[in-house]
């Protein structure tokens, strides 16, 4: 017959146990989601870079364009394509938005929570 | 003391595995991005209970709209296929043999040649390609009278179709599917993605969005761009295409004056009673035609159209004010 | 115990478990602004029998409990929740219970966080999303206070009770 005390202590164990689980969880969850919005530039299909919105940056994309990303939008601020239509168009910075220069094979797109899945 | 941790042990791996088990099982969101053709980029999300499900299914969507660009191409010919190239190139001396879908998508076209008013022209090629190339080189406007010209070569009363051939009784007409080809496209190309077995998924062939099944988390969301910048408005659908034709895609600019990409047959310029017009409809390809048809149109007339095909609109104003059709807001979020 | 002893305290604990079930079915299902936590008391009569007749009469008024509420105020989706649930966290608490190393709070604590890990298994599976995982360390933690109460209060009964069962005897 088990003394009393050991059972206690079992017990002790097993609650800590779960408690510490949920702890780890937590931080696991915590740590891998991604926070706040993101510019992403796609050349020819796959991933060049992701950067924050939130913070100012030049990227040069392979020597095709040049995004910006200043005070919370991004915008292409020069390109070597003939149409330009990546340069006129106007910055973007909400979730779902993009800008895409089709000659050079390049998408900009802003990504984070509560945005859109696409944008037409 | 030993015994009590290996019991937790076995405890928490458990609880542990029962997760991960549970994860194994769910789908996950996968997405690709497609730029070789109908001159534009295609995005397609899925979700799919794997990887190699997903494949499968790019290579189906890809495949598909790869082929499909093939025929609707009027700018280059392919080995092996009378597309719409060879159609302009030949039909007005002889009739030419050409796939089905190109049939299917005339026959969607001539229909709303008729009901549109001829609005929605499949047949403007020779006024579009004047403003084609205008718009490339970016340093002029087209000639009023070229124009007036190339108006009189235009008009589905000189295409004809017979069997699967098409011919022109005025070798002068030149054939222009911008209008429709993507719509078209990209609702064959889903159809080709729901035979592999994916339920949940959506697609975007330069803008024109073909959605599935809902996510796992609820409808898919568009959003609409607003012509001034960010987002006009989100859109919650699932099974429903969205398009919008819009006097911010394509353009130049000279002295300081915006040119578009959609050309009202009327007026031979383009179209300036909105920014914008976007379109929801079960049918990706009327979804296209309407937006287009509907840029050109009164709200009025617009409306009365749309309503034929079960399709809701939004049309946004120079002045920043819109107009819907009575069920559009229900999309709205 | 006399075996019409047993079978009577059978269905009365059974009794005693749908009806605590349906009383938790009437609460609001948030307390303090954390959604989808109840108390679980249930459980209370199942450990009772557990302790008080045997691993088969527990089982009895478990799946009684279940089936009775489903019956009674549930849909076949809560049926299926609280059935994965229930068997999973019965089966944890008779084998906790087997090894004589875990008192009455470890027992309950067992077999309440494998009753909340089981239902967030089965609503992944169900919604295909994997999203139902964010929420398990609150419901862990919830499982952990609701089952330490669980067990103190069964702790607490069960001498008294034992003593007036044993005392008809």
């Amino acid at each position: 017959m088990r003394r009393m005390k050991d059972k206690l202590r079992h017990d002790l164990i097993l609650v800590a146990a779960v408690v510490l689980c949920a702890a780890i969880l937590f931080c696991v969850f915590y740590f891998t989601r991604s926070e706040g919005e993101r510019v992403e530039i796609t050349l020819n299909g796959k991933l060049y870079g992701s950067y924050p919105l939130s913070e100012n940056a030049v990227v040069d994309v392979d020597g095709i364009c040049t995004v910006t990303i200043k005070d919370g939008e991004t915008f292409v601020s020069s390109a070597v394509c003939r149409g330009q239509v990546c340069v006129h168009h106007k910055p973007i910075s909400q979730s779902g938005e993009s800008i895409i220069c089709l000659p050079g094979g390049v998408t900009v797109r802003v990504t984070g929570k509560g945005g859109v899945d696409f944008t037409v | 003391m030993k015994n009590a941790k290996r019991i937790c042990a076995a405890l928490s791996a458990l609880i542990v595995l029962l997760t991960f088990a549970s994860c194994g099982k769910t789908q996950k969101r996968y997405s690709v991005t497609y730029a070789d053709t109908f001159d534009t980029v295609t995005e397609f999300s899925a979700y799919c209970d794997s990887e190699a499900q997903f494949d499968r299914a790019c290579e189906a969507l890809h495949g598909e709209l790869l082929r499909l660009h093939r025929i609707f191409d009027i700018y280059n010919e392919y080995e092996g296929v009378n597309n719409a190239a060879t159609v302009n190139r030949l039909a007005g001396s002889q009739p030419v043999e050409v796939p089905e879908e190109l049939i299917e998508l005339l026959g969607v076209c001539k229909t709303f040649y008729g009901l549109s008013g001829g609005k929605l022209d499949a047949s403007l090629g020779s006024v579009l390609s004047i403003w084609h190339d205008c718009r490339e080189s970016a340093d002029r406007l087209p000639d009023m009278e070229s124009l007036k010209e190339a108006a009189k070569h235009t008009g589905f009363q000189f295409v004809k179709t017979e069997g699967s051939a098409i011919s022109f009784t005025d070798p002068g007409l030149s054939l222009d599917l911008g209008a429709v080809a993507k719509g078209y496209a990209a609702g064959k190309a889903a159809e080709a993605v729901k035979r592999t077995g994916v339920q949940s998924f959506a697609l975007d062939v330069g803008g024109n969005v073909v959605t599935g099944g809902a996510k796992p988390d609820g409808d898919w969301l568009i959003g609409v761009t607003d012509p001034e910048g960010g987002l006009y408005t989100k859109l919650a659908v699932s099974g429903l295409a969205v398009v919008t034709s819009g006097d911010y895609q394509r353009f130049y600019e000279l002295d300081g004056i915006r040119y578009h990409h959609i050309i009202d047959p009327d007026t031979l310029y383009p179209a300036s009673l909105y920014r914008s017009v976007t379109v929801v409809c079960e049918s990706s390809a009327y979804a296209d035609a309407l937006s287009t048809a509907l840029f050109c149109m009164s709200v009025q007339d617009g409306k009365a159209l749309a309503q034929s095909y079960d399709a809701e609109a939004l049309w946004i104003k120079a002045d920043g004010s819109a107009e819907r059709t009575a069920g559009f807001a229900s999309y709205e979020r | 115990m006399k075996k019409a002893v047993r079978i009577a305290l059978t269905g009365v604990l059974a009794a005693l478990a749908v009806a605590v079930g349906y009383l938790e079915f009437l609460l609001p299902s948030d307390i303090a602004g954390i959604p989808g936590i109840k108390p679980g008391f249930a459980n209370i009569l199942v450990m009772a029998a557990l302790y008080l007749l045997g691993t088969g009469e527990a089982a009895f008024v478990c799946a009684a409990k279940i089936t009775v509420s489903w019956l009674v105020f549930g849909s076949f989706t809560s049926f299926l929740y609280s059935l994965c649930g229930g068997v999973l966290s019965f089966a944890v608490m008779v084998l906790l219970k087997k090894t004589n190393r875990f008192g009455h709070v470890g027992v309950s604590v067992g077999g309440a966080v494998t009753h909340n890990v089981g239902q967030t298994a089965v609503a992944a599976l169900m919604l295909g999303s994997g999203y139902v995982f964010y929420y398990l360390p609150v419901l862990l933690v919830a499982a952990a206070v609701t089952g330490t109460l669980n067990g103190l209060i069964i702790k607490a009964a069960l001498p008294p009770l034992s003593k007036a069962l044993h005392r008809t005897e």
